[in-house]
């Protein structure tokens, strides 16, 4: 049980405290960042019988907009994020001469930053954070 | 030496002028019908309600930004079509369900169309019994369960045992299906199913899920980092033959079929019995939502795949530019920027006061391009499942075309245009550029006024505070007084956050005052309404079609845009031939003292005669 606590921590434990506090957990933030702007696009969830999820629109760290939204639309989401981030962290070469940085996409233990260099990837973000704009139309 | 000087400044303005001179761009074109009809204000009043609205008050261009963008969506769908045709399908749709069939997926719809689109978007997981047939099953399943004549009360133990293992005979059958579909995506697999048992094992706690009904659960939760990276390793197989077998095998080792809770010791048979019944029914419904999910995932992540693979494919690549980037368009485009930088040179020259940053400006001018999509060259492209598609490694980064790594292709249906401060990336450099989407391009064929208006407001761009601060130019001072005035509440209110775009609609203002002069005076508010399209169609744009990602509540509200920045604007109105400022808006503007009367400006030089005292010279 120790060891499972202890591994167990690594990946649960954020949602854990929010469970307790009842407080709002983020499942994924995705930071767009260039000279000009500085936009988040956030998945927030609320611990609960019935959980409540919210889609949060940051710029420049000021709340825009909130969105909430149903339990499949944030799993649909969530997982949209993940095959995301996965391709971006174990599909990537080995190494890299150069990243320019596109966006950078967080979920609860995991940061990975998509390269304009990767264009595949970048044009996968570019249609999400389109798809995520949408939310606030 | 100072007399000098003075010839050498003179003649650099000289030199500098004659490089401004533009001629008429817009001269030759016919106003488009909506701006000769009357509107719902009159043009000195409110430009908005005069170009964008009828003389009932009704939007004049109401539906018609759909039916433009719908034009960019129809050139996407059939470039999708040719490449679809390519790989032997009747279309980009059929050939999404091909895939999904060909992957193992009983598809059941006979509307490829509604498919791939609900495929795509977020939706009711519900949904997933018209599409396919596992879920429909799955479904039926619950309510046949349900309709059983079964007394929970009954005493029969034996009736209460036949019943117990249908229903888990049941539930074993849409175990394997959903186990299936989990095998077609480790990582969802890993997320959702093995972390997501993990969350709720820590959450209710060994009192709840007792370790003895639950050792596979506490052994996989005890080994979850190790099963991180099988899964990662597996992961990386993706797409390989050996792929299939792997992925199942691991689902069957770490799938934690249910978290047992902790029963009630002293609890009759027959109760226990009636307890795992309606536990095992409840759980076949949470089953099948869960079956859903995993459906609309992993069927989701193979339409996106295909559709990436059409989008990058040489058949849309070229369809797609053949279909915009024309040498006539191109032709009339470049010569609009070209004319629009023009008048952008002259309008620094004239107006600012400190005529050091003004020269910086004009020169940087030179490096601001227009930038054109081109056919990628042939080595770019590279073979993939029978296509040449873009090599993303071979396509400079920050160029138009990596447009076509997004699978939605929705550069080529919005109705934009950007203005993009130089960058370089590894070697490669980019200058400062300005590029107008395909549906603007488009739209040049029949109203280039507003087009231009567009162009000379991206083109103004270039002076924004924050576009210039990364040119090494500070605008600030030169348009302090502007931003001031543009604030007040005789004006239209303008934030700090707004004055980027208001720069630049300042600017297409001022250079709409130039061009517009050089057009005969009873055509010029025609032309102004013309060229106010753009925002007319933007403002009606409820449903967030215009995309405007990046920089939403940038811009101000368009009546604000139209009425208070452009159609307020001094040097524009006595173009038009509106008298004095405008009844709602004060006329905001750079060095508002220069009136330009033809008076001798000892700050102009001599050989400069600005547009708007040219009025009489064209007719």
């Amino acid at each position: 049980m120790k060891s499972l606590s202890l591994l167990l921590a690594i990946f649960i434990l954020p949602s854990l405290a929010s469970a307790k506090g009842k407080v709002w957990q983020q499942n994924f933030k995705i930071e767009f960042d260039n000279k000009k702007m500085k936009h988040t696009y956030s998945l927030l969830e609320k611990k609960g019988k019935i959980p409540t999820y919210v889609l949060q629109w940051k710029d420049k760290g000021k709340i825009k907009r909130s969105q909430k939204i149903r339990d499949w639309q944030a799993s649909q989401l969530l997982a949209k994020v993940r095959r995301l981030q996965w391709q971006s962290l174990y599909r990537n070469p080995a190494s890299m001469d150069k990243c320019t940085p596109y966006i950078k996409v967080s979920t609860l233990k995991k940061v990975a930053t998509i390269c304009l260099e990767k264009k595949r990837l970048a044009g996968r973000s570019e249609a999400l954070l389109y798809h995520l704009s949408h939310y606030f139309d | 030496m100072r007399i000098g000087l003075i010839v050498a400044i003179s003649i650099s303005f000289l030199f500098s002028s004659s490089s401004f001179a533009a001629t008429c761009q817009l001269c030759a074109f016919e106003i488009p019908d909506f701006a000769k009809e009357m509107g719902s204000s009159d043009i000195c009043s409110d430009l908005f309600g005069a170009a964008c609205k009828d003389v009932k008050g009704r939007e004049k261009l109401k539906g018609q930004l759909d039916a433009m963008t719908d034009e960019g969506k129809n050139a996407v769908d059939q470039a999708r079509d040719a490449a679809a045709q390519k790989l032997g399908f009747k279309n980009a749709d059929e050939g999404a369900l091909e895939t999904l069939k060909k992957a193992g997926f009983n598809v059941r719809t006979d509307k490829p169309i509604d498919f791939v689109k609900d495929l795509y978007q977020e939706s009711d997981p519900a949904e997933m019994n018209r599409i396919f047939s596992e879920a429909k099953d799955c479904s039926e399943d619950v309510v046949n369960l349900g309709k059983d004549n079964f007394e929970m009360t009954t005493t029969d133990t034996l009736q209460l045992q036949s019943y117990y293992q249908k229903a888990d005979a049941v539930l074993q059958k849409q175990r394997e299906v959903y186990k299936k579909f989990l095998a077609k995506d480790v990582e969802f697999f890993f997320n959702e199913s093995v972390v997501g048992v993990c969350s709720q094992l820590v959450e209710g706690g060994k009192q709840r899920f007792p370790k003895e009904q639950n050792s596979k659960a506490y052994e996989v939760c005890n080994n979850l980092k190790k099963i991180e990276s099988e899964a990662i390793q597996l992961y990386r197989k993706e797409g390989t033959p050996e792929y299939d077998q792997l992925a199942k095998a691991f689902v069957d080792r770490y799938h934690v079929q249910k978290l047992q809770v902790a029963k009630k010791e002293d609890m009759p048979a027959n109760q226990k019995l009636v307890a795992d019944i309606e536990f095992t029914k409840g759980f076949l419904g949470f089953l099948c939502n869960k079956l859903n999910g995993a459906l609309k995932n992993s069927s989701q992540k193979l339409v996106q795949n295909y559709y990436e693979k059409l989008a990058k494919s040489k058949p849309v690549v070229e369809s797609l530019i053949d279909n915009t980037y024309s040498p006539e368009r191109h032709q009339l485009l470049k010569a609009m920027a070209t004319s629009a930088k023009s008048h952008l040179k002259s309008i620094v020259s004239e107006n600012f006061k400190d005529q050091s940053l003004a020269k910086k400006i004009t020169n940087s001018y030179d490096n601001v391009e227009f930038l054109w999509m081109s056919k990628p060259a042939a080595h770019m492209y590279k073979k993939e499942g029978g296509l040449d598609v873009l090599d993303e490694y071979k396509v400079p980064v920050n160029s138009e075309t990596t447009a076509f790594f997004n699978q939605d292709l929705d550069y080529f249906s919005e109705m934009n245009a950007v203005y993009k401060t130089s960058d370089s990336v590894g070697l490669q450099k980019n200058p400062n550029r300005v590029a107008l989407n395909p549906a603007m391009i488009r739209m040049s064929d029949f109203n280039p006024f507003t087009v231009y208006f567009v162009l000379s407001h991206e083109m103004g761009h270039h002076m924004s505070p924050g576009i210039a601060s990364v040119n090494g130019m500070d605008t600030r001072k030169e348009l302090s007084g502007l931003f001031k005035c543009l604030s007040g509440r005789d004006s239209v209110r303008l934030t700090p956050k707004q004055w980027s775009e208001a720069t630049a609609d300042y600017f297409a203002a001022e250079v709409l005052a130039k061009e517009l002069a050089m057009m005969p005076q009873e055509k010029r508010k025609s032309a102004l309404k013309a060229s106010m399209e753009f925002l007319c169609l933007a403002n009606q744009d409820a449903d967030g079609q215009l995309h405007q990602l990046f920089c939403r509540e940038a811009h101000p509200a368009n009546p604000f845009r139209a009425s208070g920045i452009v159609g307020a604007n001094p040097r524009l109105r006595k173009t038009i031939g509106c008298d004095g400022e405008s009844p709602n808006y004060k006329g905001c503007a750079i060095n508002p003292d220069n009136k330009f009367t033809g008076a001798a400006d000892p700050k102009q030089p001599k050989t400069e005669k600005p547009a708007v005292e040219d009025e009489g010279a064209v007719h």
